[in-house]
């Protein structure tokens, strides 16, 4: 099975290389009998990929500790559930794990195109097909995964404990599918730029690539940080870490990308900031493996630290001149055929909205790679840390937050001073009195008090859009509210999808600003029957129990929570102790409810059952969750494939073949 | 020019903040969120859930007393940062070279907001590209400048 392993993946390299060659070549010489050949190659990689992938999880199954990576990452003890997620727990599985969705998404890509955008599809196949080589290259020449040992052992190092989580056997593939789906569009611009076919065909082909991307990276985030909420048990969910920053800066370049598109299929602008911003984000998916797996940074999520850094250094500084020189080259044609008419439209409302985004990304790169500046200028370490994003992005944040209502009902073109005051009276007043009212229940932080008035402009703007939409169907077509608010949706799905996200977003905001803001926590030694406050709850220390198994020891506190003088939950912290590698973790347990989170850890316990408890009461914690699963519905409701999006869509199709072709 | 002047001061204001910012008075948490845990957690000192951390638990302890006999969080900071380095602060001290982290993302940020307000007024006094300057209202007849006007509010109200 090893050796079939390894020949997968030598012959995978090979047809990833011969699919760029014969792509490259069928392309610039017009013989589609190489594109055709090519594009079969690109295939057979898929195919040879997916093999060497099952024989590496038939040897984790299986315990074949002849293995290195096995025996590193696997053992006979560990629950089958964490055996397959071994197979990204480590390098060598996890670049392998990134081959095959990439090249499962190129065949899949491929597939879809079969019949169409024929021009650009040799190009998206042989950039991801690069893509694939690079790494293909990385497991053929510098990590393979199917190392062998000189001397197998009888039993593997086992699992990461951290990585023994639920979140984590989602989060990581959520995260490689947002990172690895950003090769398919950046191969469609790539493909603009090679052919000259600097319409928005390559932006509406991909779009919904990019969607998924975006989707696939926003879970990613989102399942990443519930895993450090439950798993490493500080109280909170993010912490700025380089390796969360990694993940966080494509995302919001992405982000740039779905509005600025906009701008170039209604105006016909913007081609040249598209083009940017498709290949940053790009760049910002090999940054972030970069930044992963170099360890030129230290990371507390660097669970694959190696020495492949300058390896994607190298690559990555290759994708960066290719596509520059390439928008250089045709910087010509991508000269707007329009002009902007004012600062105050909507097509500005979206510039801005880029420019703090891109703010916001540059200054967590900037945050991120300062540590290394330093060393390099003043050979001084310092740190970069939470404090310094907050107070940095903070002020970025808000006025994104404030530009998020103000996009979506301020005129295109140009808005007339009358427009400005009817579109603007209501929802301004509305998130005023949201931000008293906020005043008066006792909210006094400036940070706190402008993310609640900005969040009840916003949810205002969303919903009276909705509603306006609403009540002028309901009146042309004669239907019910709902029925008319339904329509309204699959009418419009991108637009309408677009305003639930916002909603999403704005939860999420909520639950970020008021959890940092007004969290509360308690630290206490307690005896048994003995209790203690924290926010609004009691929690009575009932006693521990301590359960062991072949795979780990447990300790588990039993503790009672009271509100009001009623018990109102039960909670069960734990401390865990994992016998290979001997490791202790923290296993926290919470009560989760839309007005805060109770968060509860047990951080030791002696021999008289003394406990040391950690409580914290996160307020709106729960929104930023909720948050997650509306960008989820909004993602549904923007990308799915009803018949009259594919009638347009084929009709828009044809007619730009038609332009083309005239 | 009135709206690039006023971005620039906007953002300049905002860098400045957050450099004076950090010699304000802190309170006992923010002193332990401006200093980083040794022990290898990668958090703060207020953040780090070692409960027998031998780093974060000192620490924390000898910020309560010392702020407790008067010193400020700022000359906490200054006597860990003489004994541990730089690198014990969780972020960087705004003085010399880090300036620059503080300030980079506003002047990036602010000098990209100038550009987009710049380019947009050039942009708006600007012949769209391709296409003949628009006539007069001047040049013509009444009813062509009623129909004008008329077609206007119609775009204005259908975009709106």
């Amino acid at each position: 099975m090893i050796e079939i392993g390894n020949l997968a993946l030598y012959l995978a390299l090979a047809t990833a290389l011969y699919a760029v060659f014969a792509c490259v070549f069928g392309a610039q010489t017009r013989r589609r009998d190489f594109v055709a050949s090519g594009e079969h190659a690109a295939y057979a990689c898929w195919g040879l990929v997916g093999i060497a992938t099952i024989v590496m999880l038939h040897a984790l199954i299986t315990n074949d500790f002849r293995i290195k990576y096995v025996a590193g990452y696997s053992s006979t003890t560990l629950p089958l559930r964490y055996t397959v997620t071994a197979l990204w727990g480590g390098m060598e599985g996890s670049l392998l794990f990134w081959v095959l969705i990439l090249t499962s998404f190129l065949a899949l890509a491929q597939f879809q195109n079969r019949s169409r955008n024929r021009e650009l599809m040799p190009y998206v196949t042989a950039t991801s097909a690069t893509v694939a080589a690079f790494f293909l290259s990385l497991l053929v020449f510098v990590t393979p995964p199917f190392a062998l040992l000189s001397r197998p052992p009888l039993e593997g190092t086992d699992l990461n404990p951290l990585l023994q989580n639920y979140w984590m056997q989602i989060h990581p593939p959520s995260l490689y599918l947002g990172y690895v789906s950003w090769t398919i569009p950046f191969g469609f611009a790539i493909g603009a730029l090679a052919t000259g076919r600097l319409d928005d065909l390559w932006i509406r082909t991909s779009r919904r690539w990019c969607l998924a991307a975006w989707f696939f990276l926003s879970l990613g985030n989102l399942f990443g940080a519930r895993w450090a909420y439950e798993v490493l048990g500080w109280g909170g969910y993010w912490a700025w870490d380089p390796v969360e920053n990694a993940a966080f800066m494509p995302w919001l370049t992405g982000t740039a990308y779905l509005h600025s598109v906009m701008i170039q299929e209604r105006k016909d602008m913007l081609k040249v900031w598209n083009m940017t911003l498709i290949i940053l984000t790009f760049s910002l998916t090999i940054f972030g493996t970069f930044l992963t797996r170099s360890g030129v940074i230290s990371s507390v999520h660097s669970f694959t630290q190696s020495g492949l850094g300058p390896f994607f250094l190298w690559f990555l500084a290759f994708i960066i001149s290719v596509s520059a020189a390439l928008v250089v080259w045709r910087m010509k044609e991508l000269r707007p055929r329009h002009k902007l008419d004012s600062i105050l439209s909507r097509e500005s409302a979206f510039l801005f909205n880029n420019l703090l985004l891109l703010g916001i990304a540059f200054a967590t790169f900037w945050g991120t790679i300062f540590p290394v500046l330093s060393e390099w200028v003043r050979g001084v370490k310092i740190t970069v840390g939470p404090p310094f994003f907050n107070q940095v992005n903070a002020p970025l944040g808000i006025a994104l937050l404030l530009l998020m209502g103000i996009g979506p009902i301020i005129a295109w073109r140009r808005a007339s001073a009358r427009h400005l005051v009817e579109s603007f009276l209501w929802p301004s007043l509305f998130g005023i009195t949201v931000g008293l009212v906020a005043f008066v229940l006792g909210m006094r932080t400036l940070q706190a008090l402008l993310v609640t008035s900005f969040s009840g402009f916003v949810l205002y703007t969303v919903a009276s859009e909705f509603h306006a939409g609403a009540r002028a169907r309901r009146a042309m077509v004669g239907e019910s509210y709902g029925a008319a608010l339904l329509g309204l949706m699959q009418k419009n799905q991108r637009r309408y999808g677009g305003y639930i996200i916002h909603v999403g977003v704005v939860f999420m905001f909520l639950g970020v600003t008021m959890s940092s803001v007004y969290r509360v926590e308690e630290i206490h030694t307690v005896e048994r029957g003995q209790e203690f406050a924290v926010g609004p709850y009691t929690l009575r220390y009932d006693d521990a129990e301590s359960t062991e198994d072949a795979h780990m020891a447990r300790l588990a506190a039993t503790l009672t929570v009271f509100e009001d003088g009623k018990q109102i939950d039960v909670l069960h912290p734990e401390k865990r102790f994992y016998k290979r590698p001997e490791q202790p973790a923290t296993e926290v347990d919470l009560r989760s409810t839309m007005r805060d989170d109770l968060y509860v850890i047990l951080g030791s316990i002696d021999e008289k059952r003394t406990a040391t408890i950690q409580a914290y009461v996160n307020p709106l914690v729960w929104w930023l969750w909720c948050g997650g699963v509306v960008l989820v519905i909004g993602t549904g409701v923007a990308v799915f494939p009803t018949r009259r999006a594919r009638v347009l869509e084929r009709a828009r199709e044809t007619a730009a073949e038609r332009r083309q072709q005239a | 020019m009135k709206l690039p002047v006023l971005l620039c001061a906007g953002f300049l204001w905002l860098g400045a903040w957050t450099v004076f910012a950090q010699d304000a008075p802190m309170s006992r948490a923010a002193v332990e969120e401006a200093l980083t845990c040794q022990c290898g957690c990668g958090l703060t000192v207020h953040a780090c859930n070692h409960l027998q951390c031998s780093f974060a638990i000192p620490v924390r302890e000898d910020i309560a007393e010392s702020m407790e006999r008067g010193e400020t969080g700022q000359q906490i900071l200054a006597r860990y940062r003489e004994k541990y380095g730089e690198k014990v602060l969780s972020s960087p001290i705004a003085t010399g070279f880090n300036l620059l982290a503080w300030v980079g993302p506003y002047v990036a940020v602010g000098l990209g907001a100038i550009f987009i307000v710049v380019a947009i007024r050039r942009m708006a006094r600007a012949p769209a590209p391709g296409l003949p300057a628009a006539p007069k209202p001047a040049d013509l007849d009444r009813n062509a400048q009623q129909r004008l006007a008329r077609l206007r509010k119609e775009m204005e109200d259908m975009e709106q």
